[in-house]
């Protein structure tokens, strides 16, 4: 499974740091926007979970197979 | 602990008891506003629900400690381990026994939740203990954000339902919990606190900022609170970061024109400014939840790791103590922020860390943390190194899901290859969990693989012992494995698992006193390593064996003992409980006490798992279709019959116990035979000719059916051979239903001194037994000529008096309970159906083609069976036994 994750507001490298298997589509003043691998539903609660810990905000998350990832 | 600490207070000194609200430091920041919230915690159910650093805990905290609850309030900080059944209902019966008194402390403390969530009526018992405890009790839930186990919610859904004015509910949450709230606040049973109430406004910001040392101008204060939306972890860390500012408003202007994530921002911030020695230190020691100086110490290797965590706890409140002595925990958003950081500046580090943790926790006999922490960064090969060394035990203490999920995360992450060890624990996981299918997969893996090592060779043939058990071929499975060759490895785990599960193969073969001693051996092994749930299926398992080998006085006392052991941990539905339930039953039945017979039944039903032991599966659905026959009346013993005729059907029957068989088939004819069908009864016996071959067993089931036939002396010579020598006996129990029945043919043919003969042998065995089954079905026809013989006995004569007891103790009654099998023949059998109809008796002599004689002959022969004057009661009677 690949996911899109677009979290609200720029996104520290140190912070996208903490995805390094989500490859960045854009980081720009409006948003961050990533996509990466998921393996399963546990996985897919780890990288919530990530996102909370380091006090992001989650805008959208969104599982994107048959896309080319490049959804931004 | 929340992990949502602001900081604003120090974490619970050590002292502090464990399930007790945290400390609430007295330099907090008065919040009057929120104390007055109206109705907080007075709803059986309240929610504070904010993001993280909204100062949640730190609220609930200070009203736990205020005068109207105080020393009321039950406290419970989840983490991601709490997604453990086991772990989370411990935790939560523990807390709620700290602010209970005497008897309610103490029936609570004897409680033990089950280790996988399938035992349904744990809950009932946990809410009605909690019930009854004096006044009211509040239980804080810390976090609960962090159960996401469907089960557990549906667990913990089912406690919030069955609420009692004795304990309310207060859940602390990062997100709604996805349970019970919706319900409860349509029904106004739900009061809630949220980011909006909990946020700090302006005149709050300003004391907050001035008792850190802050003190801000009217618009800088307004910016700061503008953009951290009065978000208390965030003031907190501005207020950090401005303590070393040389120009606070130009600090507070940047941060307020900086569009970045508010936390990321901050701790950037904080972070910038720590030195590098200190920068260093907490990124070394960033993975571990909760730190103690020596894991510090371990993945610093700084001498002064303790003086340095002191020094971070006092200075910044980033650090916080943890509760336990000497240790540590980093706030949430720091620790994230530090893992990050880390895996920017060096990824392979942050897996090495992770690995160090791993270890440094199994080493310290924390396996199932250990494993956890593993899975969560550290590389395939550490999984994999701990899975296989901590394997079994995680397994045998209900930790099952997390092996497999430890297995399958090496496999599909990884793409490292499951070796023979790692396949035959997920094997040994996945029955544990009841998942066929995916326990074939994995010992296929497991199997071909190379496996030299003697204990890697141990788990795959264990797993395709357990494997067969749970349906397939035992016999061929300890051949092909040699198990019953092996000596113990050392290994208690391991050794314990060949044990108990060589114990209950063996007794498939009928090798009682080996599978006594593998299971008493590994009785003493899981009482020592801790693993009641083990223990209980041993106990379970005993009483099974003990019973296959007639030995009823152990069996009750296995079964009594396994069900003692159960029933105060609140593991009465436990389905490792079914077999004891089902002997429990067994005893019940073969004493002739219905009633006992009939609750067991029921409760051993009632607990069967769908995928389970093919022994204690088919046992106990035979006993349950046994009890219903015993207790129904007409069509619905016809049914009940039927059913059992059904069970037996079926080709699993060739995997069972001689002895299951041996027990079952004789009840199988009976009510076969009982209810008219002859040709099930047959089929029964030609079954067992071809399963249990040259035995005592099938002789005496051929002369059950041969005298029901009416051919006694074909009946006679079938029980001379089963009673003659070369013949196998695979029950002891067979021989005496073969006397007996002999007894009864021989008195009817009035042979006087057979008859004794036969009574005599049978009672020889059975008096010392207390066996009384086979003597109380024949009730009605011999205990005449039972009470006529009395005096010649000898030592059954006690025996004998309980029987004549038992019988006349309300003769009515229990003949009711305990029918006579009424037999009709074939013929007979025919002719019932006839006198059903309008048919005249010459009528039905046409029809059949015999003589009218012939038919009032077998219709007297009817009567007289059944006890009827005529027609009419006859078929009443044979409908309301269910022979019509």
């Amino acid at each position: 499974m690949r996911y899109l994750i677009e979290l609200g507001s720029p996104v520290s490298d140190i912070a996208l740091a903490a995805f390094p298997e989500f490859e960045r589509v854009r980081n720009d003043r409006a948003r961050a926007v990533i996509t990466g691998p998921v393996v399963d539903q546990s996985d897919l609660f780890t990288v919530i979970a990530r996102i909370q810990t380091l006090g992001l905000t989650l805008c959208r998350i969104e599982r994107i197979d048959t896309a080319d990832g490049a959804a931004g | 602990m929340g992990s949502d600490n602001t900081g604003l207070r120090p974490a619970p000194s050590s002292g502090v008891h464990r399930w007790r609200p945290p400390a609430v430091a007295s330099s907090l920041v008065t919040r009057p506003r929120l104390g007055h919230l109206k109705g907080f915690a007075q709803s059986p159910v309240s929610l504070v629900c904010a993001p993280a650093g909204y100062g949640k805990t730190t609220f609930v905290a200070e009203w736990a400690h205020g005068p109207d609850v105080d020393g009321r309030v039950a406290w419970v900080s989840l983490d991601d381990g709490h997604n453990e059944t086991f772990r989370f209902w411990m935790d939560v019966i523990r807390a709620v026994a700290s602010v209970s008194t005497g008897d309610v402390a103490e029936v609570l403390g004897r409680l033990r939740p089950p280790r996988q969530a399938s035992e349904s009526a744990f809950i009932s018992v946990l809410a009605e203990a909690v019930g009854t405890i004096p006044g009211t009790r509040w239980l804080v839930l810390d976090d609960v954000h962090q159960l996401r186990e469907p089960q557990l919610i549906a667990d913990l859904d089912r406690m919030l339902t069955a609420r009692t004015e004795a304990l309310r509910f207060v859940l602390v949450g990062r997100t709604d919990p996805s349970f019970a709230t919706a319900r409860l606040r349509v029904s106004g049973e739900l009061s809630e606190i949220r980011a909006p109430e909990l946020a700090f406004d302006l005149a709050e910001s300003e004391v907050l900022l001035s008792q850190l040392g802050i003190a801000l101008d009217a618009t800088d204060l307004a910016d700061l609170q503008a953009r951290t939306e009065g978000w208390a972890a965030g003031l907190r860390l501005a207020a950090v970061s401005l303590a070393d500012s040389t120009d606070q408003h130009a600090a507070v202007s940047s941060f307020a024109g900086d569009d970045r994530a508010v936390a990321d921002y901050l701790f950037g911030e904080v972070f910038r400014q720590l030195a590098p020695r200190t920068r260093d230190f907490l990124m070394a020691t960033c993975v571990p939840e909760v730190l103690t100086v020596s894991l510090a110490h371990e993945l610093s290797a700084r001498r002064d790791a303790g003086a340095v965590l002191d020094q971070l706890c006092q200075a910044n409140a980033l650090v916080l103590e943890s509760g336990r002595k000497l240790s540590y925990r980093y706030h949430g958003l720091l620790r994230g922020y530090l893992m990050a950081a880390l895996a920017r500046r060096d990824p392979e580090a942050l897996a090495a860390q992770h690995r160090r943790v791993a270890q440094w926790l199994v080493d310290h006999g924390r396996q199932r943390e250990g494993l956890i922490i593993a899975l969560s960064g550290a590389d395939a090969g550490t999984v994999t190194e701990i899975a296989e060394v901590c394997g079994p035990a995680l397994i045998l203490d209900g930790q099952a899901e997390l092996v497999l999920r430890a297995v399958r995360h090496i496999d599909n992450r990884a793409n490292w290859p499951a070796g023979a060890a790692l396949g035959a624990l997920a094997a040994l996981a996945a029955l544990e969990l009841g998942q066929l299918a995916v326990a074939d997969e994995f010992l296929a893996i497991a199997r071909s693989q190379d496996h030299a090592a003697p204990i890697v060779n141990r788990l795959v043939g264990v797993a395709g012992v357990q494997r067969a058990l749970l349906g397939g071929d035992v016999p061929a499975e300890l051949e092909g494995t040699k198990i019953t060759e092996w000596e113990l490895s050392g290994d208690p785990d391991v050794d314990l698992l060949v044990l108990s599960y060589r114990g209950s193969a063996r007794m498939r073969l009928g090798e009682y006193e080996q599978a006594v001693t593998d299971l008493e051996r590994s009785l003493q092994l899981a009482e020592a390593g801790g693993h009641d749930e083990m223990a209980l299926w041993i106990l379970s398992q005993l009483s099974g064996v003990t019973g296959s080998a007639c030995d009823f006085t152990a069996m009750k006392a296995w079964s009594d003992k396994a069900i003692d052991f159960a029933r105060p941990r609140g593991w009465a539905d436990s389905p490792r409980l079914a077999y004891a339930y089902l002997l429990a039953a067994w005893t019940g039945f073969q004493t002739g006490q219905t009633g006992e017979q009939k609750y067991f039944a029921e409760r051993a039903i009632h607990c069967l798992d769908p995928v389970t032991n093919v022994e204690v599966a088919l046992g106990v659905r035979s006993m349950a279709a046994l009890a219903k026959f015993e207790s129904a009346a007409g069509r619905e013993r016809h049914d009940a019959a039927r059913l059992f005729h059904e069970l037996w059907q079926d080709s699993t029957t060739d995997q069972v116990s001689p002895a299951l068989n041996s027990f079952a088939t004789p009840q199988e004819v009976r009510l076969a035979l009982s209810v008219g069908e002859h040709r099930w009864a047959e089929e029964a016996v030609r079954r067992v000719e071809r399963q249990l071959p040259h035995s005592a067993e099938s002789l005496t089931l051929l002369a059950t059916l041969q005298a029901a036939r009416g051919r006694e002396s074909e009946a006679l010579q079938s029980l001379r051979l089963a009673r003659s020598s070369g013949v196998e006996v695979h029950v002891r129990t067979t021989l005496v239903a073969a006397d007996v029945l002999a007894w009864r043919l021989h008195h009817h043919r009035g042979d006087a001194a057979l008859a004794h003969q036969s009574l005599e042998q049978a009672l020889d065995w059975a008096a010392p037994r207390n066996y009384r089954r086979p003597f109380l079905e024949v009730a009605d026809q011999i205990q005449n000529e039972l009470w006529a013989g009395l005096g010649r006995y000898g030592r059954a004569e006690p025996f004998v008096e309980h029987l004549r007891a038992q019988m006349a103790d309300g003769q009515e009654a229990t003949t009711r309970r305990m029918p006579a099998p009424i037999v009709l023949t074939v013929r007979e059998q025919e002719l019932l159906k006839d006198l059903s109809s309008l048919l005249a008796i010459a009528e039905i002599a046409t029809a059949r083609m015999i003589s009218v004689n012939t038919v009032k002959t077998h219709v007297a022969s009817i009567y007289r069976k059944l006890g009827v004057p005529n027609r009419r009661e006859a078929v009443m009677e044979a409908a309301r036994i269910g022979l019509l």
